[in-house]
């Protein structure tokens, strides 16, 4: 299916049976992400995060507790994302997957615009 | 011993053949301390019991050393290029960088062995251009005659009791097609095949339900999915677009592989530390991090990447 992204519409992409759900969240700027990132939902987790640093919050969170599996790629999205906002903005990650916690040793110069609570 | 280690090149890479405890110690230590003298970050990356003696001869000086446990930090010797080496020379770019690293001794098995010296010849090309000094101890008593032989075809110069030589054997592109061997697959061994994007997700999952079957749990489940999604996603992209998961059980640990029709022509894939703000080919260094060892055949009937997980 297409995928679209709009500010307080949910984002859905699915292909091949991998599926990407986002949401906005409720009383701060950010996302909530549902299902899987991998290679068929890669443009579309792109195209969320493109959208969210366009934000001009200080701190944009995205909560990917509802995220079954994300790959190295995935991560290093959320990093050069992160890496693209500049006046001390970060993005905050709330209860991030386990692989998350594995692909810092691969990536960690770009980690400094990320904060990851548990 | 002798150990005028020139430095009229800018990367140096000399092997340093010892017998004994005293030309080990005669051979690294006033290297290490040449460094200090002249103010160069030096790391010393050998197993634990070398570590304790070059920091107890080095004595107050230690404290300016920088130590790390190879058989931990190198157990895959996949992961000495990027978690080791390059970590420590990136963290220290101004001026010359000094390296004790020791990623053969005695105890390396007869498959992780043809990965170290895969790794001792691709040194050379990941510090093309780089102002850095890496000296390889090889225990001339506890190592295979032929491990010797291949230390020289992997080191430009070669230091022992009567002094350095320039080594008329160095050759290490020999050396990386020397161990790109067959890697021969057991009856037992379970297979995915895949041949699209939307069996990455399956593929991902078998290999997680077999780990799940032989005990695996927690971090190393996690392990498991992670490297499985990054060489079969690999394999997608780069190679061909299909290919097939085999997974098995040696001993303690988890064998997987993965196997396409493509070709690795870039031998430092996996190797090298990624530029930050570059998405994309942290694969395979990721599976090298993660990986207890990882080994690599490529040729004409394609490529296979496999892995050993379990401590």
């Amino acid at each position: 299916m297409d995928v679209s992204v709009e500010a307080g519409h949910s984002v859905a992409s699915w292909c091949g049976g991998i599926r990407l759900e986002v949401y906005p969240l409720m009383g701060r700027p950010g996302v909530r992400a549902i299902g899987e990132i991998g290679l068929d939902t890669r443009t579309a987790w792109r195209e969320v995060l493109a959208r969210l640093v366009r934000s001009s919050a200080d701190r944009l969170h995205v909560d990917p507790s509802r995220v079954t599996f994300i790959d190295v790629a995935g991560v290093t999205d959320l990093a050069v994302a992160a890496r693209s906002l500049s006046g001390g903005r970060r993005i905050v990650v709330h209860r991030p997957p386990p692989q998350l916690a594995r692909v810092p040793a691969v990536c960690r110069p770009e980690l400094g615009g990320i904060e990851v609570t548990p | 011993m002798t150990n005028a280690v020139t430095t009229d090149e800018l990367f140096v890479h000399p092997a340093l053949f010892y017998r004994g405890e005293q030309e080990f110690l005669a051979g690294t230590v006033p290297f290490v301390l040449a460094g200090l003298a002249a103010a160069e970050p030096v790391a010393v990356a050998t197993p634990p019991e070398h570590l304790e003696l070059i920091r107890h001869h080095l004595a107050d000086r230690a404290d300016e050393v920088h130590f790390v446990d190879m058989t931990r930090a190198g157990r895959n010797p996949g992961w000495i290029i990027p978690g080791v080496l390059r970590r420590f020379a990136d963290a220290h770019e101004a001026g010359r960088v000094r390296i004790i690293g020791e990623p053969v001794w005695a105890g390396r098995s007869h498959l992780e062995y043809p990965a170290c010296a895969q790794h001792e010849a691709l040194i050379n090309a990941a510090f093309v251009e780089r102002e850095v000094t890496i000296l390889c101890p090889y225990d001339t008593d506890g190592l295979d005659p032929r491990v010797l032989d291949d230390a020289w075809a992997t080191h430009p110069l070669v230091i022992d009791g009567a002094g350095e030589t320039a080594s008329a054997a160095y050759s290490p592109e020999l050396v990386v097609a020397r161990y790109n061997e067959v890697l021969p697959v057991p009856p037992d061994a379970e297979t995915y095949h895949f041949d699209s994007s939307s069996q990455l997700a399956g593929a991902r999952e078998f290999a997680v339900r077999y780990g799940g079957r032989t005990g695996l749990d927690g971090r190393l489940l996690n392990d498991l999915a992670l490297a499985v999604a990054e060489l079969t996603t690999n394999s997608v992209i780069h190679g061909a677009g299909s290919g097939t998961l085999r997974i098995w059980t040696e001993g303690v640990r988890i064998v997987c592989e993965v196997h396409d029709a493509g070709r690795l022509v870039d031998p430092l894939a996996g190797r090298r530390p990624q530029v930050p703000s570059e998405p994309g080919g942290r694969g395979l260094l990721l599976v090298n991090h993660i990986a207890d060892l990882v080994r690599v055949h490529t040729g004409e009937t394609g490529t296979t990447i496999r892995f050993y997980l379990g401590s």
